[in-house]
């Protein structure tokens, strides 16, 4: 580990819940921790911030050695620099916009120009005399990100930061903080258990499971091949497609994706453009398979294809098909008896458009 | 249909739910009326009212619940905070015990002060010692009012302050705030309401103090008689006087009410609306 870097090794026990991580996040990246509730995600982000002591461990915030066990070191959360933003009670109800932005910084020169460029690129500008109720909650969300990144901190914690927001809400705050994190260049570790958010914010992803830290890397890639059952099921989405943007018809309302093989159809998304790499979500039970090559059906999209995989997931039947790309679907065992699905058999998959998502923009 | 639910039965029951709240208002009312009423109708109300004997209760009164008040809400802030953030083992117990004064008859708190700090109990005797005696004197006034009206305080206090959920003080500590200053900065004024709301009720409380006060602190004109005291004293002599004061303890009632009132419809942060 270098100088500046950014890492915990450390135990936490909680009564019966152990946990253990060894982590490290580099500056101006964002580990996105990602895993089901009670699986200790929320513990790390609190056992980093100072407000609960590990039995066991080291942690270090960009350098510094903020705890380790071995020569007693355990820095209080005041002295920690670490810009926390829990899942709710975002803001104090007592103070305003500007006194809650304010809250960690001591009153000066430098403090107001801080603030002011805060406020500017979060877009809280006339919000500054608001109470929490006087806000919206994508407001709220960006008010407390305000807040936690005023002290400069060493080090940015987000828990499940935008959960509570609607999906258009959600899209717009995330794309926000993104932009702002980029320019802030600090590390940056967000719980969530949003695989949209996880693919458009993360750069690393760790998945937890009951303590234990069992997978870690790039989250395109866990998607894509999900190494574990639980992890393909937390993420939810078994088809993740990297493609380039062909063509826009924007009058249609759609776009052609493609690789060298396999090409898709799909709903237009803003802030792409041509021979752009993206990345498709789909879902598995969002592919529709059939025997015989299916006519007259308004599904864009109608792939032939040879079967690769059959295997039984979640009480469903996981055909992988190869049609210059591997696609998954999730079919019942009657389609598989009634299709007389085996390996090897040529199958058209059809996708609607309408169920493919852009991933990363 | 559920025969519960017949509206028959629900009209009878609204209609028998307002004769009782009729009769329920008249039966506090009508005295507390009735004692403006004979008041008014004395016309010798106004001499009874500057009587000494009156004068000097109501200001021993309302000094020595001040005093009252002001150790009570030094010392019982931080009581209620540390119970409020510690809520197992003896602390638990602890707060059973703080509680204890509540329904404990106020007599019997005033036997129990008698026998710890009168002239013989167990801290009483070394303060006679050194020369310090506190039967009987408006100190121990104060000691009866504060062991009787306390727990109204730190009861409000502790709920107030458990009610401030640890989230934002767990935030405050992040933003480089040490816990003395997330007392004041966070806990504090979330909490003032239920601070103030719990100082009324212990205010009032101490106000009528009656029962441990006369058995510990005796009924001396203008050292140990009371607005309480003096309205019992007045009684046996002249009922004037007992009702010229007990229109008085009836308004500082009626003002505490008020300024309860004010601060409970000063709703919290508008969180509700």
């Amino acid at each position: 580990m270098n100088g500046e870097s950014t890492h915990g090794c450390f135990e936490v026990i909680l009564g019966e819940f152990k946990l253990s991580m060894d982590l490290a996040v580099k500056p101006g990246t964002v580990l996105v921790l990602f895993g089901p509730s009670g699986s200790g995600k929320t513990t790390v982000l609190r056992t980093i911030a100072g407000l609960i002591a590990p039995s066991e461990g080291v942690i270090c915030i960009g350098g510094v050695e903020v705890f380790n066990k071995i020569n007693g070191v355990n820095v209080p959360s005041y002295k920690r620099k670490v810009g926390y933003v829990p899942q709710d009670m975002l803001l104090f109800p007592h103070l305003t916009v500007m006194e809650n932005i304010a809250y960690g910084i001591k009153n000066n020169k430098i403090s107001d120009s801080v603030i002011e460029t805060l406020i500017e690129k979060l877009d809280l500008d006339g919000l500054e005399d608001r109470y929490e109720w006087e806000l919206s909650g994508g407001q709220r969300q960006r008010v407390a990100l305000a807040r936690a990144l005023a002290p400069e901190p060493g080090i940015l914690l987000l828990d499940e930061a935008f959960s509570s927001l609607d999906s258009g809400t959600r899209s717009r705050t995330r794309s926000y903080v993104r932009q702002v994190l980029q320019s802030i260049g600090i590390p940056v570790i967000m719980v969530t258990h949003d695989k949209e958010e996880a693919i458009s914010m993360g750069d690393v992803l760790a998945i937890i499971e009951s303590g234990e830290l069992v997978e870690l890397g790039d989250p395109v890639s866990i998607l894509g091949h999900p190494s574990r059952e639980t992890v393909a099921n937390l993420l939810g989405v078994e088809n993740v497609l990297s493609l380039k943007v062909k063509n826009i018809f924007q009058d249609q309302g759609i776009m052609e994706c493609a690789s060298e093989s396999f090409s898709l159809e799909i709903p237009v998304s803003n802030n792409v453009s041509i021979n752009q790499d993206v990345k498709i979500g789909l879902r598995a039970d969002d592919v529709i398979l059939a025997s015989v090559e299916p006519k007259g059906l308004s599904a864009r999209n109608i792939k032939k294809g040879k079967i690769q995989d059959i295997y039984i997931e979640s009480g469903m039947y996981r055909i992988e098909i190869d049609c210059g790309h591997i696609v998954v679907s999730h079919v019942t065992k009657r389609a598989v008896d009634e299709l007389g699905l085996i390996v090897g058999s040529e199958i058209w998959c059809v996708i609607k458009s309408a169920s493919c998502f852009v991933l990363q923009d | 249909m559920n025969k519960y639910f017949n509206s028959d039965i629900w009209d009878s029951f609204k209609i028998s739910g307002s004769i009782a709240t009729f009769l329920y208002i008249s039966f506090i009312g009508v005295p507390l009326l009735a004692l403006l009423y004979a008041a008014i109708s004395d016309e010798d109300f106004f001499v009874s009212l500057s009587n000494p004997m009156v004068y000097k209760a109501l200001y021993l009164s309302l000094y020595t619940s001040a005093i009252s008040m002001f150790i009570i809400v030094i010392v019982g802030t931080p009581v209620g905070y540390v119970l409020a953030h510690n809520r197992n083992g003896i602390f638990r117990i602890v707060d059973i015990l703080i509680e204890l004064p509540i329904v404990l008859p106020p007599v019997v708190a005033g036997i129990a002060l008698l026998m710890a700090f009168g002239n013989n109990g167990i801290i009483g005797q070394f303060l006679s010692g050194i020369g310090i005696k506190l039967p009987f004197t408006t100190v121990a006034v104060i000691f009866a009012q504060i062991f009787v009206s306390a727990p109204f305080y730190v009861r409000a206090a502790r709920i107030g302050f458990q009610s401030v959920p640890s989230t934002y003080e767990d935030i405050a500590q992040t933003l480089g705030s040490p816990p003395m200053e997330t007392f004041w900065r966070i806990s504090l004024p979330l909490t003032w309401q239920a601070l103030l709301g719990g100082l009324a009720l212990s205010w009032a409380r101490a106000l009528s103090e009656f029962g441990a006060t006369i058995m510990f602190a005796g009924s001396i004109i203008g050292k140990t008689q009371t607005l309480p005291l003096a309205t019992l004293r007045a009684m046996e002599t002249d009922i004037t006087f007992a009702i010229a004061i007990s229109v008085l303890a009836l308004l500082i009632s009626m003002a505490i009410l008020l300024f309860l009132g004010l601060i409970v419809s000063s709703s919290s942060y508008g969180r509700s609306k």
